[in-house]
């Protein structure tokens, strides 16, 4: 099977290769294009950033900066990739954030710079000044170990604040791939349902139903943040492998007068433009998921599907009573998102099934709260070692509605039981710290791991909690970022 | 004209020796190619013919006996070329560093470590051989891994390699007379280098058997030697070439060793180009750390602070094998003073035998565990006082006569720490910050703040006296052009930046004239490693010497046949100064051609005046110290256990500085890494001695958020070397990183608020947000009992 797609200023097209092979090495052993670098091969220090270009729902081209080492080449199809060596047409012509690395002195031993000028040419290109926080938030997911990244913030400051290449100028480039792009995707054959090949690329909710249906050993595969690392750790086979990311239907977000309506292939950005409206607890949370890139590439879907005990969203969702829907080609299900979760590896979901969508109920207007935490050895860019989702309804009557879920306490993201009914039976005041941790003893026997021990995860469990009374009952908020 | 002339020269005269002017530029030499991604590392570059791909096999138990390996599964996967193991070495099977023949380069039979290499695998691409190199079957007897240093039940531990122990004084009168005593330990995590460019080697053949080595490393000549010794070939036949590194840390000054010689072997085997590069997860695995340290001390005070006698035992946990385990050891002792006077002492070193991955050098190098153990017993004694350990270090500080005296009997005749720390304590306001933050954690239950300044000094050379010596090539072509070669390699630290800065300021060239060739053991032989902060001490000097030389000899050329005085020639801005006139340098070099005046030279340099006497426990095994002080300031959350640092000011000593960028660069790059290994970054091994934490989704480097969000560095800009370096500068790698004591310093006086600052947390690090709520819970329950 053949895709195309843009890399710089060329049309690629490629066809009959292994459908793992990622776009790092499509880039560095295909195209000799040696400025991207691999740093880790699994997403997490960001030395492969690439920007990819992709017509959203809403008709828009948009820009996201992605980790190369870990998407797999159909991943891409109709896309426009920019890498490092796209970005200056010739060494006597730089971009601003290139000069502004120079200038800053961005740079040691250089091997995380091009990774670095992606990502902040990806902030340069999404909005014309950006906050110190926004600039931060952009460079989660880049890792370096010489600068101490000062100048790199001062470099992002510099690039970004003082613009000097028009809107209009930006504009008309985006015109001009947009319409390249555009037409890229209509000259498509209908390839999506070619079986000759490893994997397939539907490009409707029907044509995938189909696939599935004759294909029940097959991986959907939409961000790959951990499909890549299947691949390129475990060396598993994940053929064939059906890949999503063209499903436009699958990426829509609709917010309808009591429920959000999220597709399964919205990523956690896509979230992030819509979902803190209705609950800010997530502004910080989603904040707290993978660097940039991952936020770009990662699904709600994907986090839900993939079944693991600290897959971020699920405790969120839980918490609220979200509600998933599971279809086939014959029929459509829908179930709490909390009964998803079975046991340790196993999910409610056939073989032949997959997640379309996710129905989460909008807060109450009075009287409901939802409270998100997250704890891991690192702030940013790490896995949870304990996350916690509190919500609570009707909180100033006599028995409160509660809903209060725990992930990496338990083979699945769990709700606390014994906690929620002791909270439920007398909504006590701060300084219950022994019932609460009788409570969540009953209710967790964690894991002992490199994230942390059992122990802590307990008394973690405990004080979440105890922060969370702190706000419902005092309004007291706890956080270091935030300080007093 | 001419007066000017010679005002300037007499005026260069004047300092003690010829100092190069300020740099051209100061910016990184590569920085252009850094943001366009056109800069080469070595799996950049291109090869005439597509290189084959070697991959290591290594071993899935800690300790234990191979029986029978089955390569069936390996040998027939697609693409595989090659399988070999340790029989097949022609050579010695061993790359130890310190000539310890303990680190077999493949093992046949005994396995010591989780990830030990026990085959080769060279198949036609890189996922192949790796995917090859999974498929071995072992047949093994395991047995129980040594890994806890400080359990007490193993009393029937090893040591790696000779123990070390400094006295001065009478430790067990100091210890007596001291009105009070205190004891305790402390365990001292590792770290891994998580340079961002992994280890990597290719290995080309040339005529003869002759082998082409590329490889990411920070001891080139140490890789020839290797290579050469385990093929069976002589020195000579082996080039190293390193054009850059993607980050060393020290992780590359041994740990290279291995993946450039399996690439020889493989090419010896094939004659082919070969290459090998680990992947993320295996390099951390089969590479070695940062020591961690498990100390114990004994401290005896008197009333008012001041240290009367320390006693201290440093075990390392070296793994299984020596590497650079002595010599980090041995430093760890040497800064086990920090900047402080030690009246009666006695400090032992126990470089313990276990069955982890054989730890190795990084920035400090034994040092900054050393140093936290000083920093450790000054907390004591303020926690036992209830002093602000400010005072307390203040109050030992290195002083004049006697109390200039190392516990290794080298003088201090260089201290600025006394100046350096009034200046800090000044421009970061420490005590008025302090009473805040006093107030503040009284009025807030649930964040809690804390504040400290540390100092460093740190001493500079390697203790192996021959390591301090260096070369350099400097060559001018007929055009003007110039090329350095020199022994050191660059690795994000700027040391061809600074090379490059010195060279042209003696030619009185501008940086465009001039290149840095790669480092090459063909060009510059017997080269030490980059390492110990001593890269342009060294480096710097010899290239000096060699423009010297070669500038002697125009200025005689110059002399004789413009009939001018010597001594009114004046280099300067691709000109050449004389007669009243200026003359285009590449003119001057074209008739010195002419005239057959040699236009290339060497230089050479050794550091003057150190000696050490390990048996002895005697001697100046440092030319000079350098300094430095860093106030912290952190808020802790109480119920999580999690913080940030808000605000860091540090004031370092470089001496006369080279280049202030690079050197605030370094300063600030070394701050956040220390902060990173006594913070977030922790190694986990599981009771099976594996290593959970082998990948960035694991193991937690410091974040761009992570930096504190008021952060003001400032070289002291009044401080001189006394000794005759180049320029009169200071080395500057590793000494920043320890400034960052002062993050655990200030995290630690947060937690004791708790406890209303009676007692000390003792916190081990890294002080992870388990370690801090841990701690915190202690600390509660005590208030309560």
């Amino acid at each position: 099977m053949e895709i195309q797609f843009y890399l710089n200023q060329d049309l690629i097209s490629v066809s009959n290769r292994d459908p793992t092979q990622t776009l790092l090495d499509f880039l560095r052993l295909d195209r000799k294009l040696t400025g991207t670098k691999e740093g880790c091969a699994e997403g997490d220090c960001g030395a492969c950033t690439v920007l990819i270009g992709q017509i959203n729902v809403d008709k828009e081209l948009v820009y996201r900066t992605a980790n190369a080492c870990i998407i797999f080449l159909p991943s891409v199809a109709n896309c426009h990739i920019i890498s490092i060596e796209g970005l200056a047409s010739n060494s006597s012509d730089l971009h601003p954030v290139q000069q502004a690395m120079i200038e800053a002195s961005g740079a040691q031993c250089g091997f995380c710079t091009p990774g670095f000028v992606m990502s902040l040419y990806g902030v340069w290109l999404k909005e014309p000044k950006p906050s110190k926080q926004k600039i931060l938030n952009s460079l989660q997911g880049n890792l370096c170990r010489c600068t101490g990244y000062g100048p790199i913030i001062e470099a992002a400051l510099k690039a970004t604040q003082g613009n000097t290449i028009s809107n209009s100028e930006v504009n008309m480039q985006k015109k001009k791939w947009k319409k390249k792009l555009a037409e890229l995707v209509a000259s498509k054959k209908a390839i999506s349902l070619d079986r000759s090949g490893s994997f397939f690329l539907p490009k409707t909710i029907s044509e995938l139903k189909e696939i599935l249906c004759h294909n029940e050993d097959g991986t959907i595969v939409a961000g790959s943040t951990d499909v890549g690392l299947w691949v390129n750790k475990a060396f598993r086979s994940i053929e064939p492998i059906i890949f999503i990311g063209q499903i436009d239907e699958l990426r829509q977000i609709k917010v309808q007068k009591d429920k959000i309506n999220v597709g399964s292939l919205a990523s956690y950005t896509d979230l992030m433009a819509t979902l803190p409206k209705h609950f800010p607890a997530l502004k910080q949370y989603i904040n707290q998921i993978g660097g940039d890139q991952i936020r770009n590439m990662g699904t709600i879907g994907g986090n839900i599907a993939n079944g693991s005990p600290i897959g971020d969203m699920a405790p969120v969702l839980i918490a609220l009573g979200a509600k998933m829907v599971i279809v086939n080609h014959v029929r459509s299900r829908k179930i709490n998102v909390e009964s998803f979760f079975q046991s340790y590896g196993c999910q409610d979901l056939k073989p032949n099934e997959f997640i379309r969508s996710f129905e989460i109920p909008l807060l109450k207007k009075q009287g409901s709260l939802l409270s998100l935490y997250k704890v891991a050895k690192r702030r940013y860019e790490d896995i949870s070692t304990v996350s916690a989702a509190f919500y609570l309804e009707h909180f100033a009557e006599k028995e409160p509605r509660v809903r209060f879920v725990f992930g990496g306490m338990a083979g699945i993201p769990k709700r606390a039981k014994a906690l929620e009914k002791v909270y439920s039976r007398k909504a006590f005041s701060t300084g219950s710290d022994h019932i609460i941790s009788k409570a969540i003893a009953m209710d967790f026997n964690p894991l002992t791991d490199c994230r942390g021990s059992s122990k802590f995860r307990l008394k973690l469990a405990q004080n979440l909690f105890i922060k969370f009374l702190l706000y419902v009952n005092d309004r007291i908020e706890i956080d270091v970022e935030k300080g007093p | 004209m001419l007066k000017k002339v010679r005002d300037l020269k007499e005026k260069r005269k004047s300092d003690v020796i010829t100092l190069v002017s300020k740099l051209e530029s100061e910016k990184h030499e590569s920085l252009r190619k850094f943001v366009t991604g056109k800069a080469l590392y070595i799996d950049d570059m291109p090869t005439e013919v597509e290189a084959l791909h070697a991959y290591i096999g290594k071993a899935d138990f800690a300790r234990g006996e191979i029986l029978e390996i089955d390569f069936k599964a390996v040998s027939s996967f697609p693409g595989v070329i090659d399988v070999f193991t340790a029989k097949d070495i022609p050579g010695v099977n061993d790359i130890s560093p310190t000539g310890m023949n303990d680190e077999p380069v493949l093992v046949d039979r005994e396995v010591s470590f989780f990830g030990q290499p026990l085959f080769v695998v060279v198949a036609s691409t890189r996922l192949q051989a790796r995917k090859a190199a999974s498929l071995a079957k072992i047949k093994k007897v395991e047995r129980e891994a040594f890994l806890d240093i400080s359990d007490e039940q193993h009393k029937d531990y090893k040591l790696v390699t000779e123990p070390l122990t400094l006295a001065r004084g009478d430790i067990a009168k100091g210890l007596k007379e001291a009105k009070y005593r205190v004891s305790g330990n402390m365990h001292i995590g590792g770290q891994d280098h998580f340079y961002l460019e992994g280890h990597i080697a290719m290995a080309k053949p040339e005529e003869s058997g002759d082998l082409l080595i590329l490889s990411s490393t920070q001891h080139p000549s140490e890789v020839q030697h290797m290579v050469a010794k385990v093929l069976n070939l002589s020195s000579n036949q082996v080039v190293v070439k390193v054009k850059r590194m993607g980050g060393g840390f020290g992780g590359k000054e041994t740990q290279s060793n291995l993946f450039a010689v399996i690439a020889a072997i493989a090419t010896h085997r094939i004659g082919q180009t070969v290459k090998i590069r680990p992947d993320r997860d295996d390099d951390m695995i089969m590479t070695g750390k940062r020591h961690s340290f498990f100390v114990q001390y004994d401290v005896g005070f008197s009333e008012n602070g001041q240290i009367k006698a320390l006693d201290a035992q440093l075990s390392a946990n070296c793994g299984y094998s020596s590497d650079l385990s002595g010599p980090i050891t041995d430093r760890a002792l040497f800064h086990s003073d920090n900047c402080y006077y030690y009246p009666n002492v006695r400090l032992t070193s126990k470089p313990v035998k276990t069955n982890t991955v054989s730890n190795t050098a990084f920035r400090g190098f034994g040092g900054p565990q050393g140093m936290l153990l000083a920093e450790r017993v000054i907390q004591e004694i303020a926690f036992f006082l209830d002093k602000d350990p400010l005072d307390v270090r203040k109050l030992n500080l290195y002083g004049k006569a006697e109390k200039a005296i190392t516990p290794y009997y080298q003088r201090v005749t260089d201290n600025i720490s006394k100046r350096i720390i009034d200046e800090l304590v000044v421009s970061s306001d420490y005590y008025e910050r302090r009473k805040e933050v006093i107030r503040f954690n009284k009025g807030n239950p649930f964040l809690k703040k804390g504040i400290a300044l540390t100092p460093v000094k740190f001493g500079i050379s390697f203790t192996a006296t021959w390591f301090n010596q260096a070369g350099a090539l400097v060559h001018v072509y007929t055009d003007g052009s110039i090329i350095v070669n020199h022994g050191g390699t660059e690795m994000g630290q700027g040391l061809h930046t600074k090379v490059l800065g010195i060279v042209a300021s003696e030619l009185g060239v501008t940086l465009d004239k001039i290149r840095i060739s790669d480092t090459d053991t063909s060009k510059v032989p017997n080269t030490s490693a980059t390492a110990a902060s001593s890269g342009s001490d060294l480096n710097g000097m010899a290239a000096m010497y060699a423009a010297k030389k070669i500038k002697k000899r125009l200025e005689i050329f110059i002399a004789k046949k413009y009939e001018v005085d010597k001594k009114d020639i004046l280099f300067k801005g691709n000109n050449v100064f004389f007669d009243g006139r200026k003359h285009p340098f590449t003119e001057i070099v074209r008739n010195a051609y002419l005239a057959r005046v040699q236009l290339w030279d060497a230089g050479f340099y050794r550091t003057p005046k150190i000696h050490w006497d390990r048996k002895k426990g005697k001697g100046r095994p440092f030319y000079y110290f350098s300094y430095g002080a860093a106030v912290s300031e952190v808020l802790i959350d109480v119920l999580t256990g999690e913080y940030r640092v808000k605000r860091v000011d540090i004031l370092h000593d470089v001496g006369n500085t080279l280049n202030p960028t690079i050197d605030l660069g370094q300063i600030e790059g070394g701050f956040i890494q220390g902060m990173g290994w006594l913070t977030n970054e922790e190694l986990y091994w599981d009771s099976g001695g594996v290593l959970k934490t082998h990948a960035p989704s694991t193991y937690k480097i410091p974040l761009a958020s992570d930096r504190p969000d008021v952060f003001n560095i400032r070289l002291a800009d009044w401080a001189k070397n006394t000794e005759k370096t180049i320029k009169r500068s200071k080395a500057v790698g590793e000494p920043p990183f320890m400034l960052a004591i002062s993050v655990h310093e200030a995290v630690t006086m947060a937690v004791a608020s708790i406890g209303n600052y009676k007692s000390n947390p003792r916190l081990d690090t890294p002080a992870t947000s388990e370690v801090v709520l841990d701690s915190i819970g202690r600390i509660q329950s005590e208030k309560l009992v």
